[in-house]
């Protein structure tokens, strides 16, 4: 991190000298993590480099098991997964994968859009998944985000830590958010530990978790979803609440999950 | 919500009247009509109780399920909260203090509001209602014609999910009007009922058609006492996160039961209500009546304009 903290200094040294340089909303790359290729606006391809400054119209691809880390200028930081593809212009467009923001609450760049869904993450840390034209995912650890529908008036939904909304990419109306176990998300998800430096939101996260562990209202289920996709399985108690860390091997094994 | 869903919403349209002093029967009616067009029940907007949408097709298993993490899905019980204490603090506008056909007079108005009110759920359908409120109208130029209103209520309410989530109301319910000394001058028992059908447009937005009813069963003095039947359409949207818009346009018609005369009244509302918090709310309203009576000295125009801070806490 503190070649990190080098490197936006630098940047931000950059941008004072050189503001006309990057419209909409340019980052910098502060961590590679295997495959992760920049395509720049006329088609040009290359590898990703850490302190890399990366302008508005370009492309953010990572490879199957790759991962990436982007910091802005107002101290956002957004996270790559694996087989994702995020494109920087006047917001963050998410053409397919899955991303992890954490934005503090006036971070210019804390718009995320997918298909035809708006996520403002500013103040808050969430993830967004989408896989192709099949869903879209948003779920919040801390903070709230407001998901909405910028063609349909009224369509917006305030969206709170510890809860999830999936529904189409092209959704013309915003599903019902379901509430999800922030704690077992927070031990299970590598874009959250797995090779990177603690989010600036851990704080405020683990607060969360100890309001939501404190919530009689609040009822565990057995049902899980294991990363990606939407498939809802059964599972024993002890191992929805023990669970220990996903293995850290970059290719593990995909689970087949048993009918309901 | 929570999710931001929509609260459901009441609020009365400030409507006021006044009395022309032509007679105690007269006096008496117009201080029913002011009591009662104060009542205007806006329609209701259910909570949200949807399901989540379909989701069709499943991601492949995928080595980059560990980026996600395990997304173990919790249930939240419903915390029903039956009580409600409303105050309210009103101060309007009316245009027509005396509801007069001619020789109008205005006023300024203010009607603070007290309101309790007990709805236990029975089924997941059926909800009993029981409730009480006590509001004042004080008249800034007119004070003679100051005077307290008084209403118990007890009912149920009964939803039908396979009929469009229609509603049908049933119950009992008392008036007291009172001096400001809490001495009566009219009372009355009534059954009332209706049935209201939503139709909820996305979200935010909510169109509700309905008709009501109030048979009176006795009224002290007697000639005051009327059934009325009424139909309206109305229209709610949230405009904003905190800021709720709603419109009622009602077609009533009363029935005197002891004397020759039958009023018919068209009423329009519309109304902006603003929580500062689920508790806090300040609304502003406008409201327009004409009437139409069989006995030309009822017929009378007003409209009124006004505003309301209202708490109301839930438990």
């Amino acid at each position: 991190m503190g070649n990190g903290r080098a490197g936006i200094a630098a940047w931000a040294a950059v941008l004072v000298f050189s503001a006309d340089a990057f419209a909409g909303v340019p980052g910098l790359v502060t961590r590679v993590v295997k495959n992760v290729s920049v395509v720049r606006p006329g088609g040009a391809t290359h590898s990703a480099a850490p302190n890399e400054s990366i302008g508005s119209g370009a492309n953010v691809r990572t490879g199957p098991d790759a991962r990436a880390e982007l910091t802005f200028a107002d101290s956002a930081v957004t996270r790559l997964g694996g087989k994702t593809v995020l494109r920087l212009g006047d917001e963050l467009i998410l053409d397919e994968g899955a991303v992890l923001f954490d934005a503090p609450r006036r971070a210019s760049s804390a718009t995320i859009r997918t298909g035809t869904i708006n996520v403002e993450g500013a103040g808050a840390t969430g993830i967004i998944e989408r896989f192709g034209r099949v869903y879209a995912k948003v779920m919040v650890l801390q903070g709230t985000a407001r998901v909405f529908l910028p063609e349909k008036v009224g369509e917006s939904i305030l969206l709170k830590a510890g809860q999830i909304l999936i529904m189409k990419p092209d959704a013309k109306g915003l599903a019902e958010p379901v509430d999800y176990n922030i704690a077992h998300l927070y031990k299970t998800s590598l874009l959250v530990h797995h090779e990177f430096a603690r989010l600036p939101g851990e704080p405020q996260i683990l607060a969360e978790i100890a309001k939501q562990q404190s919530d009689p209202n609040l009822i565990p289920t057995n049902l899980v979803i294991h990363g990606r996709g939407t498939l809802v399985t059964l599972e024993n108690s002890a191992n929805v609440q023990s669970k220990p860390k996903a293995a850290a091997s970059p290719t593990p094994t995909p689970r087949p999950s048993p009918r309901r | 919500m929570p999710r931001r869903f929509i609260r459901s919403s009441f609020f009365a349209a400030i409507f006021l009247a006044g009395v022309v002093s032509t007679g105690r029967g007269q006096g008496i009616s117009r201080s029913v009509d002011r009591a009662q067009l104060l009542r205007n029940q806006q329609p209701t907007l259910r909570e949200e109780s949807g399901t989540n949408s379909e989701t069709e097709g499943v991601a492949p298993a995928s080595p980059n399920d560990p980026d996600l993490g395990e997304q173990a899905i919790l249930k939240r019980t419903d915390q029903y909260q039956p009580w409600s204490i409303v105050v309210s603090a009103p101060v309007s506008y009316t245009s027509n203090v005396a509801l007069v056909p001619v020789g109008e007079k205005s006023d300024t108005l203010f009607t603070p509001l007290f309101a309790v009110s007990y709805a236990p759920r029975i089924t997941r359908s059926l909800y009993a209602n029981f409730s009480v409120s006590q509001q004042m109208f004080y008249y800034d130029r007119f004070t003679a014609l100051n005077f307290g209103s008084f209403d118990a209520h007890a009912g149920v309410s009964y939803s039908v999910p396979q009929w469009h989530d229609l509603i049908f109301r049933a119950g009992y319910s008392y008036n007291r009007l009172t001096n400001t000394d809490f001495n009566e001058f009219f009372s009355s028992h009534s059954l009332v009922g209706g049935a209201e059908l939503p139709f909820r447009i996305g979200r935010a937005q909510q169109i509700s058609v309905g008709v009501d009813t109030s048979i009176n069963l006795d009224s002290e003095p007697a000639p005051p006492g009327r059934n009325e039947y009424s139909a309206f359409f109305g229209y709610t949207a949230q405009v904003a996160r905190n800021l709720t818009f709603n419109a009622v346009v009602r077609l009533a018609v009363r029935d005197y039961t002891d004397l020759d005369r039958t009023d018919v009244s068209e009423i329009l509302a519309v109304s902006a209500t603003y929580y500062f918090r689920p508790w806090l709310s300040l609304n502003v309203a406008a409201t327009y009546a004409h009437n139409d009576s069989n006995r030309d000295v009822f017929d009378y125009d007003v409209g009124n304009g006004g505003g309301a801070v209202s708490v109301n806490f839930r438990f």
